[in-house]
């Protein structure tokens, strides 16, 4: 036998319970429906970050390099000439950019025809060597068939220069 | 065999009354509960349990032609009704056990009494300064605390006979089995012997054979007085072979199954003080039971409601988060805030990207490793494999070697060591020419990151 206080708990009761069941229904439903949306956030997260550190490590490497010693470049073709030789296709073409802070990328780009491709190899060791040492950033080299080791070469070579007056 | 919790499951205590100078204080003690015979007064403000004799209580088996124990049960005051020599309405009952049988019946043992019985009942205890929370029945307590204090043997036929100066009352039963119940007057002996043949049957009274020896337990006042034991010890006697057992203390051992019962779960529980006769004490407890049931039921929707909340509100905290970490990100690479989302936040940010690199794409490059060991590993690998270059172009993100070896698989060492590289390159063979001489082409699949 129960009283009217008593169904009047279990009403309460029932009323507070089916919430929940409801609430928690609801929240399944809804967290559902939300993973999929967090894991793409969670992907354009993990690519911002990468763009940040990508930015980073190029931020890292212009602190590293300005920490090198200052030095004017010289230009390649004078090594080129007296290592390589060779019969010159096209002038070189020499560029330059200002990266700032005083810093300044210079790129020279030449081709010339009937070189030893051994020769060629040399002038790329000697030019690392160079105080303010130049990388190669492009080679083509396209045999003749005329004479075996020998080659018409295309080079792109580039140095950052550090203006002394500046640094 | 049905078993019932304790009546008074919250109690530790509780006083037996079987009459105003014969009362029982039961005290639970873990599994046991201990019995000390008290005098009036001792009882104050612990829950008094009593009995309604057999003559106003009836405990009646019966079968209900129903397999379903719910069916059954409803079903129940109907067949009382029809049982009873009174009707149901003015009739309080219990079921004290149901059980399903082979024959897809239910068995039900249920104790009936009239109203005005229970309450004439109450009455004379309240007289006595008693309020009974449970109103037991006689002849199921006789029985039940035979077999706790004198346990029976399997099949054993016995008859607790409680002997009192208003009454005989006999409850009949076989192995654990309760069978019946039934008051005779005192002094009737013939009565008695009546009573226990009709249950038994005449044929199982065994005669010497003893497969259906009788044991008969005496309790009660009487129990202790030649002249009201000794006709019938003669009349058991005469009935066949049986023992003879006298009750410890037999004068209290009503009161003792009383206390027993209510402090104790087990089989055969029974409280004829129910439904609108219900006690104070028992309807309170039975509220707060209730309440607190309902209580529960209440904080587990609360508690579900919480953690709905929680799990929502974590959800949402981690989106908002993610979003906070992104745009944050967004705002240290373009160096201004980004109000873009998603895939437009990371195209501004890539464009962003693409203009520092203009800058600083050539410091990064400085710490590469160069690009001349690459041609000088190229050209080396080519000499040792015997392969002839017609063309080889390499920058920092793209390979193309043209040529021609002695074997179809002479530019693999070449590709593998472009791959090493980090060039995912790809190679591409053609059919053997006049000379032998195998061509291949060796180029870069995409740009390298």
């Amino acid at each position: 036998m129960t009283t009217r206080a008593e169904r009047t708990m279990w009403i309460a009761a029932g009323i507070c319970f089916a919430a929940g069941v409801l609430s928690v229904a609801w929240a399944v439903r809804d967290i559902h429906a939300a993973i999929p949306r967090l894991e793409r956030r969670k992907v354009e997260l993990r690519r911002a970050m990468s763009i940040e550190k990508r930015m980073e490590m190029m931020r890292a490497a212009r602190r590293d390099y300005a920490a090198r010693p200052a030095g004017k470049a010289e230009t390649t073709w004078d090594v080129f000439k007296e290592t390589v030789g060779g019969h010159v296709q096209e002038a070189p073409r020499r560029t330059s950019r200002d990266l700032g802070n005083g810093m300044t990328l210079r790129q020279e780009e030449f081709a010339v025809s009937e070189v030893a491709v051994a020769r060629v190899m040399e002038y790329f060791r000697r030019i690392e060597k160079l105080p303010a040492p130049w990388r190669l950033t492009k080679c083509t080299i396209r045999t003749t068939g005329e004479t075996p080791g020998t080659a018409n070469v295309v080079v792109k070579v580039e140095v950052i220069e550090k203006n002394p007056d500046i640094l | 065999m049905n078993v019932r919790g304790a009546i008074l499951s919250w109690c530790k205590q509780c006083v037996a009354v079987d009459s105003p100078n014969a009362m029982v204080l039961g005290e639970r003690s873990g599994r046991r509960v201990a019995l000390r015979e008290v005098t009036a007064g001792v009882e104050k403000g612990l829950p008094a349990v009593s009995y309604l004799s057999v003559r106003d209580g009836i405990a009646r088996w019966l079968e209900a032609p129903f397999g379903n124990m719910q069916k059954a049960l409803r079903v129940l005051p109907a067949l009382l009704d029809v049982e009873l020599p009174f009707p149901i309405e003015e009739a309080v009952f219990d079921v004290v056990c149901a059980l399903k049988t082979d024959r897809g019946t239910v068995r039900i043992l249920a104790v009936v009494s009239r109203i005005a019985s229970v309450k004439r009942r109450i009455d004379e205890l309240a007289a006595a300064g008693h309020d009974p929370v449970v109103i037991d029945h006689e002849g199921l307590a006789l029985w039940t605390q035979s077999l706790d204090e004198i346990p029976s043997g399997p099949g054993e036929r016995r008859v607790v006979a409680g002997l009192y100066d208003d009454r005989w009352t006999l409850a009949i039963g076989s192995g654990d089995d309760f069978v019946g119940s039934h008051c005779v007057r005192p002094g009737d002996v013939e009565h008695a012997a009546r009573l226990v043949k009709m249950t038994f049957g005449p044929a199982s009274q065994g005669g010497d054979s003893g497969v259906h020896k009788v044991k008969w337990i005496w309790a009660g006042p009487g129990a202790t007085e030649r002249s009201t034991l000794n006709p019938l010890s003669e009349m058991a006697a005469r009935l066949g072979r049986h023992d003879e057992v006298l009750a410890e203390r037999p004068a209290g051992m009503l009161a003792r199954a009383v206390a027993v019962r209510a402090l104790q779960g087990g089989a055969f529980r029974c409280n004829l003080r129910t439904g609108t006769l219900i006690s104070d004490r028992l309807a309170s407890r039975r509220k707060i039971v209730n309440m607190r049931a309902a209580a529960m039921f209440a904080a587990g929707g609360v508690m579900m409601l919480a953690a709905a909340f929680f799990i929502e509100a974590k959800a949402r905290l981690g989106e908002r988060e993610l979003s906070s970490a992104f745009a944050a990100t967004a705002e240290r690479v373009t160096g201004t805030p980004v109000a873009a989302k998603g895939e437009q936040a990371l195209r501004i940010m890539n464009e962003s990207a693409d203009r520092v690199s203009l800058e600083l794409g050539p410091f990064m490059e400085a710490f590469e490793v160069p690009l001349t060991s690459v041609v000088a590993e190229a050209v080396k690998t080519g000499a040792a494999s015997k392969l002839r270059f017609d063309a080889l172009s390499v920058t920092r993100r793209d390979v193309r070697i043209a040529g021609s070896g002695p074997a179809w698989n002479s530019a693999e060492a070449l590709e593998n060591v472009l791959r090493s590289r980090g060039y995912d390159v790809r190679l591409v063979r053609k059919e053997a020419a006049a000379d032998g001489s195998v061509p291949f082409s060796i180029s870069t699949r995409e740009e390298v990151k």
